[in-house]
């Protein structure tokens, strides 16, 4: 038995103290050590002030009292301002504080309080007097009102356990991440501040007419917008009072000076426009933050940061205010500061999502709005400044055309070198093309002009496309366990005996024929699609109950503000206030467990008649006991990630049917759905509730990770990998893949 | 007639070392040669044999159940015993091996089945100038179908590298080098009493095949790149290092002389078709080791004209 | 013309980062790869882990030596010591590719 390792306690102890002092100058050195030292902590600033305003708002409608909370969270947050900071606030009392909410989380909470601190995956500090408060007061009060709670309302209780518990379609990790996966106008707010939003809401309020009907909810609207945005202003004054009374404090004069110019820039921004490079890192730090506190999910993006701060960094190069070492230094406290953002989540989803990571984004590269090449010096500034800092975030990422110069894609490679994970690789061409039909349905287009795409079309999260200002929706929301669903199909519809979870054994999606029924391939092969159709309805129908639940009582004013148009629509993010509106998407699992099951039934059984479909059923259910023939011939059959046809056309076939499936579906705003291939560590959690699958994989080991061939199954190289995913149809999967490659280290750097 | 095939013992994409960019090398089966440090024993035997990597096995005893020759013997809780002598070849343990420790190395391959192998990373030789290598063993003793692979290769655009011995009559040679744009000839050690102690054959006709080459081979627009495996204790002694590289020198059209430090990553790879690896404890030397510069020095002092590299990776990228 | 990283002379004196020496014709086809891969074929996204096999084995069993070893999940790095033991299994499990 190895050390116990699991779960992150024993790392947060190696991690603390100096460890980590790593980066370019002794300041971004100390940012990190102090990031290091610091676990994550549990935060109920946001909790007490949502409690607060819903005590006093009995009986308002819903967008108001949401919206009044918002404002009362920018009111109460902290003021905190360390040494050698030069960016201003955090979200959160302590540093590593998730400010978490408590609207969503409060009922599995209530229950699962006393083991945040020491359980398995992702646990939090929390002081005993914060604990006191959660336990008997707060707690409480929301514990039957979460989305999670309402959201049982509206389903049969044998629909909610299979939805929790059958291990094929999944929406959990959708019941507790509302405000999430978003891009802000960047461009916009970072150059006019949110006081423009702040005049146009009051020119907009001015105007209506009341004696038009829908002028009531839009009075209301705008009411709640104002006070959101006062809120912020008087954040911002805070924060620079307290940044003077450290100057007051301070004894070097040259720290002194510092924080007087904090204090001073505090007075300009967010609030109002950016003057100089300094002054736009604080706006997009300030707003990254204010979001995740807003947001309860993941993937606030910093999207083209090369591109938007550009003009400061050029203009302040060029009035000589301003060095690529200093450019990078903000750069560095920037990815530092977000890193301390951690992602709070229900014991069930850490066990799937766990490792703390919030999913912040920044790209470099692309092209220009008229399709030019849009390198600067500040793409490669953010690259280097990853290689130097070395922090979990932001996931940096290289938007790769043809025309991107090799430099800069040398860069991103000696990033990749080090061996940290950074950078991500997208391919632009893609990008553009799955932006221009997104959720625009099956054969449709999406709302996006052809400037919007280039100017502002970039990744968000892990890769799901968006772009800056113009979006939004939950984007990794519904997931479907196409390995579940291998097991289903042959075993008639059945969960596996002995794997995590309940229902095992049991009929847990529908039965598609007994395995002695499927005379041809032809056939079987439409019991799998069967499957897989019956869990992408089964958790589109209970998407949309959460959507309906997300824009009647779950409101976003921050993320709303931040929406190109929305305020002139007079609607709420979550109601359909973006441009393009996407989300739920449908995401699938267990790709490449699915491929090389189907392809060595096909195989095994159908062309060499080495066994019967009965046998590969029952060695299914009986996790191979008695069954190593059959088992070694299943994995000796064609693989997936192997540049082999057998095998590779089954993947291309079953990888745009599940988007034609997708694109199909209407979601409650009105756009269509979208399918991706993602889902993070999902493989590890979704493979412990999977049965043996007939690609001879045991029961409960993990699936084929994101859209990646199953792990060491891809014999033949990286080219033949790459070949094999090079034959599938990028552009249908409308809300992103995301491929692992693993190239061994000693093949780039001398020892 | 039935097209000639060349038995292969496999075939490697994305390979770096072996010419320019990114490479598919086609290990051809068979050698002549007996070097004491090769780290390609497949490449040895021109017939087709059974691999066991111990190193895979569980001892489970399934491979012992289904072979009727007695090869297979798995004593309790051990991992198998291989009698390879006794191997008649009929591949029935393979599949059943969960392990995946087991395979028959050789299949016999057409050319232009070697081409289609080859043609399917070309969007990758793309860029960086990468192509086809043909390795071995020693392809000239299959030296038709290398001769052919190379000049399908070669006419659809396909950079073309060989690598050889040089050990084969020069028809032979010639046939398949003239489709190529670099050819790499080892010269394992320039004294023909020890080339036959290390290699067991005379050096003659290498060295004569060697000056041919390097007359002949850029006229029709290919380079000829000079190895030198250095193997601590066989070959990096002053008195060949200078010989060799003075030797390299004085062939016409001034070759490139390649250092390839020696390394054990072939020595597991002996027991697993049942051989043993003679060479053993002497040491590997990697990257910028000291005495790997020194040798690189005292050779650039030889042969003062010459590019003198040092590694697989370090050869110049083209002419 | 775009200045690239090497023409600014980034003069970071109190830097703990040193440069890693690179395998030329490694990172060379490392980035061949990835050009193909997106721009020829049409990939849309992939990532990279790069550290060793053998690290990550050695790190399982003796965490306290890599407090700040990072690899890519899935669209997001982690520290090493973060995650579940399962997932650290199920990455050591992964195909490693060498050239």
């Amino acid at each position: 038995m190895a050390a116990p390792i699991a779960g992150a306690a024993l790392g947060n102890e190696l991690r603390a103290g100096t460890v980590a002092k790593v980066g370019s100058t002794k300041r971004v050195q100390e940012l990190n050590g102090m990031l290091h030292s610091n676990r994550p902590n549990v935060d109920i600033t946001r909790a007490r002030a949502y409690t607060k305003v819903y005590r006093e708002t009995e009986g308002m409608p819903d967008l108001m009292r949401r919206y009044k909370a918002s404002a009362e969270v920018y009111r109460t947050l902290s003021d905190n301002v360390y040494d050698y900071e030069q960016l201003v606030g955090w979200p959160t009392k302590r540093i590593r504080g998730a400010n978490f909410a408590i609207e969503l989380h409060a009922h599995w909470l209530a229950e699962d309080l006393p083991n945040l601190r020491d359980r398995t995956y992702d646990p939090f500090e929390i002081t005993d007097e914060d604990y006191r408060e959660l336990e008997e007061d707060l707690l409480p009060y929301w514990k039957d009102k979460t989305m999670a709670v309402q959201w049982g309302h509206y389903v049969t209780k044998e629909e909610w356990d299979r939805a929790q518990f059958g291990g094929v379609s999944d929406v959990s990790n959708y019941l507790c991440a509302n405000g999430s996966h978003f891009i802000p106008a960047w461009t916009e707010v970072i150059q006019y501040g949110f006081v423009k939003y702040y005049e146009e809401a009051k020119a907009l309020l001015a105007a209506l007419d009341p004696n038009d009907p829908t002028s009531i909810d839009k009075r209301i609207f705008y009411s709640g917008i104002i006070e959101v945005l006062e809120a912020i202003r008087g954040w911002g004054e805070r924060l620079s009072a307290a940044c003077t009374r450290k100057a007051q404090a301070e004894k070097d004069p040259v720290r002194r000076k510092e924080l007087e110019d904090m204090a001073a820039m505090m007075q300009r921004v967010p609030w109002g426009p950016a003057t100089s490079f300094h002054d736009a890192c604080e706006t997009a730090w300030a707003v990254c933050f204010f979001l995740f506190v807003e947001g309860a999910g993941p993937s606030i993006t910093w999207s083209r940061f090369d591109q938007y701060m550009y003009p400061y960094y050029k203009a302040d190069i060029e009035k000589g205010i301003l060095t690529p070492e200093k450019a990078m230094e903000l750069i560095e406290e920037m990815y530092i500061k977000v890193t301390s953002n951690v992602w709070f989540q229900s014991t069930q989803m850490a066990y799937i999502f766990g490792g703390y990571y919030r999913y912040p984004h920044l790209d470099v590269g692309g092209l220009d709005e008229n399709g030019k090449d849009a390198t600067n010096e500040l793409s490669y500034l953010c690259l280097r400044a990853m290689r130097y800092v070395k922090t979990t975030s932001p996931a940096v990422s290289i938007m790769l055309h043809q025309k991107t110069p090799d430099a800069l894609l040398y860069e991103a490679c000696e990033l990749a070198a080090e061996g940290m994970g950074h950078p991500s690789f997208f391919n632009c061409e893609s990008l553009y093309s799955m932006l221009e039909h997104r959720a625009g349905g099956l054969h449709g287009y999406s709302n996006y002009t052809r400037k919007d795409i280039l100017k502002f079309g970039s990744p968000i999260g892990c890769v799901e496309p968006g772009a800056e200002g113009l979006q939004y929706g939950h984007t990794d929301s519904g997931i479907i366990n196409v390995a579940g669903c291998i097991f289903a199909a042959v075993t008639n519809g059945k969960k596996a005996a002995g794997v995590d979870g309940t229902l095992c054994g049991e009929v847990v999606t529908y039965e598609s024929g007994a395995p002695d029924s499927f005379q041809t391939f032809d056939a079987f092969y439409e019991a799998v699609k069967g499957q897989v159709k019956y869990a992408i309805d089964e958790c589109h129908a209970n998407l949309l109950i959460c959507e309906k639940l997300l824009a009647e009582q779950f409101n976003l004013p921050t993320f709303t503000v931040l929406l190109d148009g929305a305020l002139e629509r007079a609607k709420d993010a979550t109601a359909g206030g973006a441009k393009v509106n996407i989300g739920p998407t449908m995401q699938m699992v267990g790709f490449g467990t699915m491929v090389d099951s189907v392809a060595a039934i096909k195989k095994v059984v159908f062309e060499d008649h080495e066994a019967t479909l009965s046998q590969v059923a029952d060695a299914c259910m009986k996790n191979f006991e008695g069954y190593d023939d059959l088992r070694a011939k299943l994995i000796a059959a064609p693989k997936y990630g192997n540049d082999d046809d057998f095998a590779d056309d089954i993947a291309a076939d079953l990888w745009k049917w599940f988007a034609d499936c997708t694109m199909v579906l209407k979601m409650y705003r009105g756009h269509y759905c979208d399918a991706a291939i993602q889902m993070v560590q999902s493989n590890v959690g979704y493979g412990a509730m999977t049965g043996a699958t007939p690609n001879g994989r045991l029961a409960g080991q993990p699936i084929s990770d994101t859209m990646s061939a199953t792990q060491q199954a891809d014999t033949n190289g990286p080219t033949a990998a790459a070949r094999s995913y090079g034959k599938l149809d990028f552009p249908a999967y409308t809300n992103g893949t995301l491929l692992n490659m693993w190239i061994s280290q000693s093949e780039l750097l001398a020892q | 007639m039935e097209e000639k095939r060349a038995l292969i013992f496999d075939i490697g994409r994305f390979r770096n070392t072996d010419g320019p960019g990114i490479r598919t090398i086609l290990f051809f089966k068979g050698c002549p040669l007996r070097c004491q440090w090769c780290s390609n024993p497949f490449g040895l035997s021109p017939r087709r044999q059974l691999v066991v990597n111990p190193a895979k096995c569980t001892g489970c005893g399934r491979c012992a159940e289904v072979c009727s020759h007695g090869v297979n013997t798995v004593p309790e809780g051990e991992k198998v015993q291989v009698e390879f002598s006794a191997c008649t070849l009929c591949a029935d343990c393979v599949t059943p091996c969960l392990a995946g420790a087991r395979m028959i190395s050789g299949t016999a391959y057409t050319a232009r089945e070697l081409y289609q192998e080859a043609q399917k990373d070309a969007a990758f030789y793309r860029k960086g100038g990468g192509g086809v290598t043909i390795s071995g063993g020693e392809a000239l003793l299959q030296y038709e179908v290398a001769a052919e692979t190379l000049r399908l290769c070669r006419s659809n655009y396909i950079n073309t590298c060989l690598e050889t011995s040089a050990f084969a009559p020069w028809e032979h040679l010639w046939a398949a080098a003239q489709y190529c744009h670099t050819v790499f000839v080892d010269l394992k050690h320039m004294d023909p009493e020890r080339h036959k102690v290390l290699t067991g054959v005379d050096n003659a006709l290498i060295l004569e095949n060697l000056q041919r080459l390097c007359r002949e081979l850029p006229r029709r627009g290919g380079r000829v790149i000079v190895r030198l495996p250095l193997v601590p204790g066989c070959n990096d002694e002053e008195e060949n290092l200078t010989a060799s590289a003075r030797f390299v020198s004085s062939l016409e059209g001034t070759p490139e002389l390649n250092l390839l430090p020696y390394h054990d990553l072939g020595s597991s790879k002996y027991e697993m078709i049942g051989a043993e690896y003679t060479l053993d404890g002497v040491e590997s030397r990697k990257g910028r080791d000291p005495r790997l510069l020194e040798i690189q020095a005292l050779c650039q002092s030889c042969a003062p004209n010459t590019r003198v590299s040092l590694g697989g990776d370090a050869i110049q990228l083209s002419l | 013309m775009t200045q690239t990283i090497r023409d600014i002379p980034l003069n970071c004196p109190e830097a703990t980062y040193v440069e890693p020496v690179y395998k030329e014709a490694g990172m060379r086809n490392f980035t061949n790869l990835v050009r193909t891969m997106l721009n020829d074929y049409g990939v849309y996204h992939v990532q990279f882990n790069t550290i060793n096999k053998e690290t990550l084995i050695d790190a399982k069993a003796h965490p306290e030596n890599y407090p700040t070893l990072m690899v890519r999940v899935a669209g997001y790095s982690v520290y090493w010591t973060d995650i579940a033991e399962r997932v650290q299994d199920d990455i050591i499990n992964r195909t490693e590719h060498t050239f």
